[in-house]
């Protein structure tokens, strides 16, 4: 794992000498499109980045740090051209719901273990980027983001409470949303005037620019304006007592400088028992981290018709982090604001967040001093107007439209944010949403289709057919264990008393084992207890493999048994023939058994009691034509398919020669060309054959007859019907009159007479079964 | 111009070839009626794929030609019935049976009836099996083509009788 690890990193970093290839085409065109759009994310990022500290429970400064080196080092390696990477609300909420008590039990700085989370955040991002687990983040459904994010929004506010009304909270409530609000709430009589000010001036100049003066980056107006009232008013004075404005400089002094590299001090440090404690942490944090990024990466790769390399761009993010708790940066992740601003901003290339994180150390370095006189009620007010808009209405309807299932994850994850710690949320989300999927596809889809003469096959609901003596069961969807539990039960339900063969469609099945191969023999066993048939079709390759190797193709029987095919419907049809032949089988083998014994103890014994009486009788010296026209009118009026043979007599009736059908068809055929026959159509063949008719049927008759007489013993009829090939052959009395004919139908009754002759001779008991399977169901035995 | 297209039926009965000839003429056979049915059989193999048909004349001749070698001998002649009726109805279907296919024309199915001593020819199209056309279906055809001046009422020269 150690080496496919190390070598996929290899692999995906090896595209990022591409970056410096393009280095120098890139400078003419992009460059001053990305420093422009650097700098629009830089000015409004910077105060967002300080506030979001304050969410993590960190100084401000950190924000900063966190606007700069994550930024700069996701942009390089990443694949996302407008990405932007930093601090955000979500991540921040977590950090302190993961890290608040923490410091207290362990004796280390919130700062150090923030560090130390960031670290093995990073890592976990860039192993799933290297092992291509790219995919982890599907679990996630947008039902959880939606639910988690409203809930941190909540949260977050809820949090911000205190810095809002200028209040006091003691340490440990911090992440316990009805603990925070209850206290908060508490201690609003308590609330500081001038704080309550700014924060609410704050809310109102962001939200009136963002509503009516949307270019303009409202919440660094609203710093440099509120911060310079506050400085001028002196409300951050000392002087001011109890009633005095708490400004940046209060939580850790911004000293304009980027001398911020260093060892976390928890890897010099290590403890074993945090390390443990912040595992499942900060795998929750890799997650929300990256499922964060690629939805904001993919919607803006939506517009802009990018194609990401996710798997590339979770390594970016890991490296970010990983790098970043090296330069005391929290965990980053991306933000959807900063990237839509770069994107809208006219950011070109992953350079345009680059030059982001650039433009913020130049804004550390140059007004960092002046960034101390900023009243921590400003950022809470910026904070507040952040984390409402983190309730996305559109998204929550959306979603609450989506149906019940969408609806259940949304309200759970929601609530879960709220009252359990929010790594757990996460995973909670993530469960409901599988256990959801799970029950969902633990039912595979049941419906049942009926052949219809014009347009092959209607599906119409389960259990809602007409009865019938071939059901044709549809399942579609996951076949596994869960599915398959009770399924054979279910569908019993489709059987009527009219129902003689079930056929099973199992095309597009999935997860099939050995739940539902034990489920199907069972069902098949069922089946035949009740003396009805099973027929499978749409048996594809997978489904073919597992039926063979646990048996049940076996139980099943080849015969009954058709597989997919490229045309729809096709095995179905089979099936349905099949099926249809195993019902005509069964009806015959009824008829057969209900037959009268008596019927079958009038045995005969010549050919005359088993021959057809009727039959076509001709006079001879007629045309072909005259021939055919008797021979058509016949099969019309009898309306049979069967050939039919004309025997001709002479005047005194006797029997002459014959004429069949076969005979005329070939005398016709004579007429076709050698080649090219295909060519022939309907107006060119009645002229080549047209010719023929006119002839006289002598000329195609059998003058020599093969005939019986009419009191020829059967076992006399049958050898000669043996070595003429069993063609009807005409019956003459005495007189060499025709009587009738001895065709195939009158063969079978002969031959049912001289076995039962034979059995009665014999006594013996009927015959066994033929197959073991189904019984013969023959009137000759 | 007509085509297998349009006489192509599906009065057919298909079964597998592991069937036995006693299922054949349990299909074929209608005892109460002490008919035939006009069903023709076709065997398909264990794929679902056309194998052959299966016509009474051939039951026939395989149930006929058992009784012929078993002889007098009434013990003799009822095992060699069971042993048949037992025996797959695979050994029993005709393969040999010229096709045809959606698209042959009039002149090619005679050419084809012509040929065959089957009153079935199987009709394929793109080699998958579609149905059948009874030889009497051609027949038919043609009487109409060529036939239709006369009408249903061509005049005879001489008597006829269909008793």
């Amino acid at each position: 794992m150690i080496t496919a690890f190390m070598q996929s990193g290899t692999t995906q970093f090896s595209q990022f000498p591409s970056f410096l290839a393009g280095a120098t085409r890139y400078a003419k065109h992009d460059l001053k499109s990305d420093a422009m759009a650097g700098l629009t994310v830089a000015v409004m990022g910077v105060p967002q980045a300080m506030a979001y500290a304050l969410i993590a429970g960190l100084p401000p400064i950190y924000g900063l740090y966190t606007a700069i080196i994550p930024a700069i080092i996701a942009a390089v390696l990443g694949s996302s051209n407008h990405l932007c990477t930093g601090p955000t609300n979500a991540m921040c909420m977590v950090i302190l719901s993961l890290t608040a008590t923490l410091p207290e039990r362990y004796g280390a700085s919130a700062l150090q273990i923030v560090l130390l989370l960031t670290l093995l955040t990073g890592i976990f991002q860039f192993a799933f980027g290297a092992l291509k687990l790219g995919g982890v983040v599907k679990y996630v459904s947008n039902s959880v983001v939606v639910g988690f994010t409203a809930g941190a929004g909540i949260l977050i506010a809820a949090n911000q409470l205190k810095g809002l009304l200028g209040i006091h909270i003691p340490d440990g409530t911090s992440g316990h949303f009805l603990v925070t609000l209850w206290v908060a709430l508490g201690r609003v009589h308590h609330a500081n005037p001038y704080a309550l000010s700014i924060g609410i001036l704050t809310i109102i100049l962001l939200v009136g620019f963002r509503r009516w003066i949307p270019k303009v980056p409202g919440s660094l107006v609203a710093i440099v304006f509120l911060s310079l009232v506050a400085w001028f008013a002196g409300w951050s004075e000392n002087a001011m007592g109890d009633q005095r404005l708490r400004i940046v400089r209060d939580i850790q002094p911004i000293t304009p400088s980027l001398e911020i590299f260093g060892i976390p001090q928890m890897l010099l440090q290590p403890n074993l028992g945090l390390f443990q404690e912040l595992l499942g942490g900060a795998l929750a944090l890799a997650i929300l981290g990256l499922v964060e990024s690629t939805s904001i990466a993919r919607g803006i790769a939506a517009s802009s018709g990018q194609r990401l390399d996710f798997n590339r761009e979770f390594m970016a993010q890991g490296a970010a982090k990983t790098l970043g708790s090296f330069f005391s940066c929290f965990a980053a992740s991306g933000s959807f604001t900063r990237s839509a601003v770069c994107y809208q901003s006219g950011g070109k290339t992953r350079a345009a967040a680059a030059f982001s994180g650039v433009f913020t150390a130049i804004v550390l370095v140059t007004f960092g001093p002046f960034a101390n006189y900023i009243p921590l009620a400003c950022l809470a007010g910026i904070i507040m107007v952040t984390a409402f808009t983190m309730i996305q209405r559109e998204r929550l309807s959306m979603t609450w439209r989506s149906g019940s299932n969408s609806r259940i994850v949304m309200i759970g994850t929601f609530l879960s944010t709220l009252f359990m710690p929010l790594e757990i949320a996460i995973f909670a989300g993530v469960m409901l949403s599988i256990g959801i999927l799970l029950r969902v596809t633990g039912k595979p889809d049941l419906t049942q289709l009926v052949q219809h003469p014009d347009y092959g096959f209607e599906e119409v609901p389960f259990n809602r057919a007409a009865p019938a003596p071939v059901a044709i069961i549809n399942l579609e969807g996951d076949l596994y264990f869960a599915a398959a539990e009770d399924l054979d039960y279910e569908l019993l339900q489709a059987l009527k008393p009219e129902t003689r063969v079930v056929v099973l469609r199992m095309k597009r099945l999935r997860a099939v084992g050995s739940s539902a191969m034990a489920m199907l023999e069972h069902f098949s066993k069922m089946l035949r207890a009740r003396g009805i048939h099973l027929v499978v079709c749409g048996v594809e390759e997978d489904m073919n493999r597992v039926l063979t190797g646990s048996g049940v193709r076996k139980l099943i029987g080849e015969q009954n048994i058709f597989y997919a095919d490229n045309r729809i419907f096709q095995s179905t049809e089979l099936a349905l023939a099949r099926a249809m032949g195993i019902v005509e089988m069964q009806r015959a083998r009824m008829e057969a058994a209900t037959v009268d014994a008596q019927k079958l103890t009038l045995v005969a014994t010549t050919a005359a009691d088993v021959m057809q009486k009727r039959c076509l009788r001709f006079g001879e010296g007629h045309q072909i034509r005259e021939a055919m026209w008797l021979v058509s009118q016949f099969q019309k009026r009898m309306m049979t398919e069967h050939p039919q043979t004309v025997f001709l007599q002479d005047r005194d009736g006797k029997l002459g020669s014959e004429v069949s059908v076969a005979a005329i068809l070939k005398h016709l055929a004579g007429s076709l060309p050698e080649e090219k026959v295909s060519e022939v159509d309907s107006a060119k063949l009645g002229e080549l054959v047209g010719a023929r008719l006119y002839a006289s049927t002598d000329s195609i008759a059998r003058h020599d007859p093969v005939a019986l007489r009419a009191e020829a013993p059967l076992a006399e009829a049958f050898a000669k019907a043996a070595r003429h090939g069993f063609r009807p052959m005409p019956v003459s009395d005495s007189h060499g009159r025709l009587v009738g004919v001895f065709d195939e139908l009158a063969m079978l009754r002969g031959l049912t007479k001289l076995l039962q002759a034979a059995r009665e001779q014999l006594e013996g008991p009927p015959p066994a079964e033929a197959r073991g399977e189904q019984p013969p169901p023959v009137p000759l035995t | 111009m007509k085509t297998a297209r349009e006489l192509v039926s599906s009065k057919f009965v298909r079964i597998g070839e592991a069937h036995s000839t006693a299922e054949a003429i349990g299909i074929i056979f209608d005892p109460d009626e002490s008919s035939l049915r006009e069903i023709v059989i076709v065997v398909l193999d264990g794929d679902g794929g056309y194998t052959g048909l299966v016509e009474p004349r051939n039951i026939l001749e395989s149930l006929g030609t058992e009784l012929s070698l078993a002889g007098e001998d009434p013990s003799a002649q009822v095992a060699a019935i069971r042993r048949r009726l037992g025996s797959p109805v695979s050994e029993i279907a005709r393969r040999d049976v010229p096709p045809a296919t959606l698209d042959d024309n009039l002149a090619s199915l005679l050419a084809i009836a012509a040929r065959t001593e089957s009153a079935t020819i199987p009709v394929f199209d793109g080699g998958n099996f579609v149905g059948v056309i009874p030889v009497t279906s051609v027949f038919e055809a043609i009487c109409k083509i060529t036939l239709s001046s006369a009408g249903d009422e061509l005049p005879f020269r001489g008597g006829a009788d269909a008793s």
